[in-house]
Parts: structure tokens; sequence; C-alpha cells
């Protein structure tokens, strides 16, 4: 099954993230707990880390891009 | 419920209780963490994973019609207090389902008709709301008590010291439960805290006991000991519980302030488990237990998501007065 990986809210008065970094590629096999990407928000950086394990599928945003929260940042197929 | 002179199938029967009440809190806050990174939880959460056996053990000691105050981490203390699940997560999920109409949240859960007289984000807030319900309780004589749960990052407001003090001044029926997870906020407790809570109860006159937080019939026990002593009449107690915090202090709090090789607490539902094996219940009771809590927990969100939104047009149905000034 397809999942969305999302830009996530990190604390109370987040609202976008900046995509410092990718840690992952597409067609690259992620456990739970391994960090995707970097991002920067108005108060820190953060590692954002897999939710679910699986194979990613696509990065649908660039290092550098701002995303809202909530918004599709790549697509992981679910083991 | 007393354990003394039950039999061992009774004993079997709270042990399976706690576990699947360990595991009940532990699958809600997994479930939370998700939703919250996902967007689907407005506001800001605290999770408590890793330190569900206090709320288990200390709930157990305690009947539906005794009181507690929580904190900014209180779903564990929420949901073992008996607060229901698709209340729960209706409230934080701002639906108008939810225990307190959504109005409240994570920060704000409270339900009066199961004695959880509410989290809030002030901390060691719940002292003093503890500390009333306790006077109102022995007003009342009604043979109940109240508990206020805290961190040892409550130990620095001067609350404590206030409420304390009230408390054994006025013999109050009231249990003080720290949860001493070793961190405040970002803190180290050391760095913090210049004293100690075994002194601390001494100075006040106050009965004190120190348990292994992570250990849910170490706690229980504990609490009952102490428990019984505050409902016969002998002023206030307090349970010292060490545990650890295995989230960040609120969800999407990175952690860079602490040690990477910082030594975990053991898991508190492993060590409930552990003393189930030893009664002969086996993984495979366990998992028949994970699953109905998993399809119970799924059934309250799915349930959440259905209801209709907080409803901003009664937001001052509930309030004492509408008049201005």
């Amino acid at each position: 099954m397809t999942k969305n990986i999302l830009m996530p809210k990190l604390g109370l008065t987040m609202t976008e993230g900046e995509i410092v970094e990718w840690k992952v590629a597409a067609g690259d096999r992620v456990q739970v707990g391994d960090v995707l990407f970097v991002i920067e928000t108005d108060k820190s950086s953060n590692d954002v880390e897999a939710l679910d394990a699986g194979v990613i599928e696509a990065l649908l945003a660039n290092e550098g891009d701002t995303i809202e929260v909530g918004a599709v940042v790549a697509t992981l197929v679910e083991d | 419920m007393p354990r003394q002179g039950a039999n061992a199938g009774d004993q079997l029967a709270q042990l399976l209780r706690h576990y699947e009440q360990l595991l009940t809190v532990r699958r809600c806050e997994e479930r939370l963490q998700r939703l919250f990174a996902e967007g689907e939880v407005p506001g800001f959460i605290h999770l408590s994973i890793g330190q569900e056996a206090i709320s288990v053990g200390v709930m157990s000691a305690l009947s539906d019609s005794d009181t507690i105050a929580s904190t900014h981490r209180g779903h564990g203390h929420a949901l073992a207090k008996g607060m229901p699940l698709e209340g729960f997560f209706a409230e934080l999920l701002a639906r108008d389902s939810g225990v307190c109409r959504g109005r409240g949240g994570s920060m704000h859960v409270a339900d009066m008709s199961v004695g959880m007289l509410g989290a809030n984000g002030i901390v060691g807030a719940g002292l003093s709301i503890a500390t009333g319900s306790a006077l109102a309780h022995k007003l009342k004589r009604s043979g109940n008590i109240a508990v206020s749960f805290f961190g040892d990052g409550a130990l620095a407001e001067g609350l404590l010291h206030e409420c304390g003090n009230v408390a054994a001044l006025m013999k109050l029926p009231i249990l003080l439960v720290c949860e001493a997870n070793g961190w405040s906020e970002f803190s180290p407790a050391d760095r913090q805290i210049a004293f100690n809570l075994a002194d601390w109860s001494k100075a006040y006159g106050i009965e004190y006991r120190k348990a292994d937080g992570n250990d849910v019939l170490a706690v229980a026990e504990a609490a009952e000991v102490l428990i019984h002593a505050v409902r016969d009449g002998e002023g206030p107690a307090l349970l010292e519980c060490t545990t650890s915090r295995w989230r960040g202090h609120f969800e999407g709090d990175a952690q860079k302030y602490r040690p990477q090789d910082e030594v975990q607490g053991r898991d508190p539902l492993e060590v409930a488990a552990a003393y189930l094996a030893r009664e002969g219940v086996g993984e495979q009771h366990l998992s028949q237990i994970s699953a109905r809590i998993d399809a119970e927990v799924e059934a309250a969100i799915a349930a959440a998501r259905a209801a209709p939104p907080a409803n901003y047009e009664s937001g001052f149905a509930d309030v004492y007065t509408l008049s201005a000034g």
C-alpha cells in the first residue's frame, strides 16, 4: 500500500517547514525510526523519522522548498 | 482495590487489568503521536510513554469517587481513571462529542463523572486543585481522597510548598504523587532542584514512600498502603515514583539537550508481562489482549473522526455567567 509522507507539525506554532536535506532517495528501503529528511522551522531544525517501514517511491519536494504542515513531501510503498 | 486477603485468582485478574490498562495508555499515545505528526490533533501534546505504570498503579487503589488532578502529561491519568476512549479521542481531535465538547484538548481533558478534575498546562497547578478537592472531601466527610500528580519539574514551584503546608496543617485526605522522570522540561532535574522529597516530607510531617515507577505492582502496593492511611484521616502522604520519559518534553521536541546514551528505564509493559508470565499467562494471551485493545482504540478514533467538530457557537454554554466585567 502506498502511504503519503507528510510535512509534520512539530510543536504548537509550526505552520510550515523548509526541507534542508533529504536523507533518503527513491528506491531506498527504510525502517520505522529511520531519518527521512531534515527540516528547519522558525524555531529549530529537526530530523523527521519514518512512521512506517517500506520502500521510498518518490520524493515530491526539493531541498530548499518550504512546505505547509500536512502537505505530502514523499510517498512510500509499505512492506 | 485491596489485595490483602485476595486469593490467587483475584491477583491474576488484577494483574491482567493492570496490563490491559498499561497497554491501552501506550497504544492511545502511540496513535496520538502519529495523529499529531499528521496534523489531526490541534494544539499541543505531551506524551507519557514510559511512565504508564504510575497512572495505572495509583488508580488501581482508588475508587470512582476519589478525585485526581493531572498535569500537562495527563493522558495516562485520564484513561486509567476511567475516561472512556471515545470521549477521550473526540476531545483530543476537538470534536463536539469530546469529554469537554472539544474545547479543552489534550491539556484540559477533564471528566467529573470519573473524578478526573482535569489536566492543565501550568506546571504544579494540579497540586492546588487537588488540595481544594481534598478539603471538600474532608468537609463533606465523603470518605474519598484526592490525588495530585506532578513531575519533578514541579518541585521548584511555590504551590508544592504552599499545598504541602496547608494539607499537613489541616490533615487533608490527599496523596501527592511525584512522577520523577529526571527532567524539568529541557533541563536535568538535578540542575533545578535543591532538595529531595524524602527530606521535604519530613519537614512537613508528611508520610513518604518511594517506588519503582516502571513496576506497576510496586506502585500499586505503595499507593495502597499510603492511601489506606490517608483515607483513615492520618493526613497527607507522598509517593515518589522514579521513571523515564521516553519522548520529548512535547511532541516535536528534538531533544538535542539530552545525551544520546541516557539509560532508558525498564519498559513498564515488559515488567508487567514478566509478572504475568510467572503466573502462566503466555505470549498468545497477551497478543489477544493487544489485538482487542488495538481494535477498541481504532474504533474510538474512527468515531471521533466521524463526529462533528467542536461548536464555537456553544462556547459560552457552560460558563458561570455571561455578564461582562
